[in-house]
This record gives C-alpha cells, structure tokens and sequence, in this order.
C-alpha cells in the first residue's frame, strides 16, 4: 500500500513539477519544442519544393469557379509562346533574390519562356486573386495564361526545368486531341 | 583583406536585380544571431518563472530592440559575428537583403514584449509562453534559414483592408 502511495505521488510530481524535477520537464518541453519545430519544416519544405497542380477552390453547390488564368494586361507584358514564370516576391523576402536569379537564368536558355517578377505590395490584388499567402510564390502559365502548376519557398533550377517539361508536355498533348 | 560587403554586391547588382537595394549583408549573419538568440531564449525557458527568467527575457528584447532599430547587422550578436565569426568563414556566395531579417527582428519584439507585459501584468506564464514560441522561429532560422517572420509579412498585408 505504501508502495503504491508513493508511485502514484512520483506521478503527480511529474505532472505538478516542483523544482528539482521542473528543470528536467522544461529541458524535455525544449527537445520537444525543437523536435517539433525540425519536423513541421521538414513536412513544409517538402510539400513546398514541387510544383504542384493549382488546388480546385470550386465550393460544393456552387457554380464551378472560372478558370484561374493572368493575361498579358495583368502582367503588362505578352505571355510566353511556352510558359511563363509568374514570380511573386515582397520587400521582406529572404528567398527570392534567389528564386529570381534561378528563373532568370533558365529564361535566358529557354526560347519562349517568359519570368514576370511581381512585387506584391503592389499587386495585392493578384495575391488575392490567387490565393498568394508566402512569398517567393511562382505560378507557371501554359500560352493561354492558364495556371498550370504552382510553387513557394526556394527553387531549384532542377525543379523549375521538370515543371517547364511538364507543361511543354501537357500542351502538346492538349494541341494532338 | 577587402571588405566582403561591398565586393560582392557590385555583381549582384550588374546581375539582375530590378530596383537597386540596400547593401547586402552576408545571410550568415542573421542565423549566427538567431542561434545565439535560440541559446538565450532556451536559458529563459529553464529558468521557468520568476525573476531571472524574466530579467533575461528583457535583455533578448533589448538585443530585438536593436535589431529593428539598426537593422540585425548592428545588433550585439552581428556586431560578434564580423569580429569573431566571418573572418573564420569562406566569402559569402551570395548577399542578402538586410530588411527581411529587419521586419522579423520587429515580430520578435512583438512576441517577447508581449510576454513580458503579461508578466508585468501579473501572468508570469507569459515570459516561459513568449519565450517558446521565439525559440521555435530562432530555431528554425539558425538551423535552416528558415526566417519565420519575414513568412508573416505578405499574410499582414492581405489581412490590411482591400482597396
């Protein structure tokens, strides 16, 4: 009986710390904290580096949204016959100069590709119209301006190439049928 | 030996940067800082509640203090990080813009002061509370470069009135 009066008081201590045992639940709430921390980045940072299909926002009893497409008077610039490359950067974004430097480079060897950097301070109302919530957020145009697929967070020119290919797949095929 | 901020931002420039920025700073600078702010705000957290605890919590706001009004190149831990730490290193690879790490010493602030005002306030849970949700941003950043505060700048505008 006293055995088991005093396991059930270490029990309460650990969940009540005083504080001896305190210090070594604050060290573990740390770890925990830091773990967490390691793991929702890594998640995120995955998810984050492909380019992915633009998410279907149509709403169950609704009449289906229209297509999400940018035209030439929204960029104040012509399309590129291949692609385009819709950047959206911000005055406090650490990550696109290099997103930039990316897409810039890969333009320059890619006949019909076009790169639109956007500041979006200046722009908010694309960012809402397109659901822009991180900046550097790219968005990859096929001909006609429609959002073929989408990105944020660091690119990679390995990356944005696969999703150049991709669409310059997915065009062909449209132009076949 | 050149000094490494003005060198390598001449071809910065020439590059292709549309609008000319403020001098680069090398992005090594701030994850030195945010790993020597983690360290502090992971003391702060066992320390727990009560004076010490809050005592540090203030000076990682005075270090937060600096950062916004110097930008993080003039705080304590930049000020170490050109003295001890970047003649150690190889060149930079490429500079940063120093304002993204500005506006995120700024959201620091906010979560540290908010902490201590409740501490002051008679919520002493407030310093342990302020303090892990910190060490979680200066975590991420010191370990992956991942800035957390300059995330939530776009998601501020949007939730300004639309015009």
């Amino acid at each position: 009986m006293a055995v088991h009066s005093s396991a059930v008081a270490v029990s309460l201590t650990s969940l009540a710390p005083d504080a001896g045992s305190g210090l070594a639940v604050r060290a573990a709430l740390i770890v925990v904290l830091v773990a967490a921390a390691s793991g929702a980045w890594w998640v995120a940072s995955r998810r984050a580096a492909r380019f992915r299909p633009p998410k279907d926002r149509q709403l169950p009893g609704r009449p289906p949204a229209p297509v999400a497409a940018l035209t030439s008077t929204d960029l104040s610039r012509e399309l590129g016959a291949r692609g385009t490359f819709v950047q959206f950067s911000s005055a406090t974004c650490a990550t696109c100069p290099q997103v930039r430097r990316v897409l810039t480079e890969l333009v320059a060897t890619q006949p019909g590709v076009v790169h639109v950097d956007i500041q979006s301070e200046d722009r908010m109302d694309l960012v809402r119209r397109f659901s822009v919530y991180r900046t550097p957020s790219v968005l990859l145009l096929n001909p006609d301006g429609v959002i073929h697929s989408r990105t944020s967070g660091p690119l990679t020119p390995a990356r944005a190439l696969a999703a150049l290919a991709q669409l310059s797949h997915a065009t062909t095929r449209s132009i076949d049928a | 030996m050149p000094d490494p901020s003005t060198a390598p931002h001449a071809d910065a420039r020439s590059a292709d940067t549309p609008k000319p920025t403020p001098a680069g700073i090398d992005p090594r600078g701030p994850r030195f800082g945010a790993a020597v702010t983690a360290t502090l705000l992971a003391f702060t957290l066992l320390l727990g509640t009560g004076p010490a605890a809050t005592a540090l919590l203030t000076v990682v706001a005075v270090l937060f203090v600096l950062g916004v009004t110097r930008g993080v190149q003039g705080t304590l831990q930049g000020l170490a990080f050109r003295a001890w730490v970047r003649p150690r290193l190889a060149p930079p690879t490429e500079l940063e813009d120093p304002r993204p790490p500005r506006f995120a010493q700024l959201v620091g602030l906010l979560v540290v002061g908010a902490g201590l005002l409740f501490a002051a306030v008679g919520f002493p849970a407030g310093v342990p509370v302020a303090a892990a949700v910190a060490l979680v941003a200066a975590f991420l950043n010191a370990a992956f470069g991942l800035c957390l505060g300059c995330e939530l700048y776009l998601l501020q505008r949007r939730l300004a009135p639309q015009h």
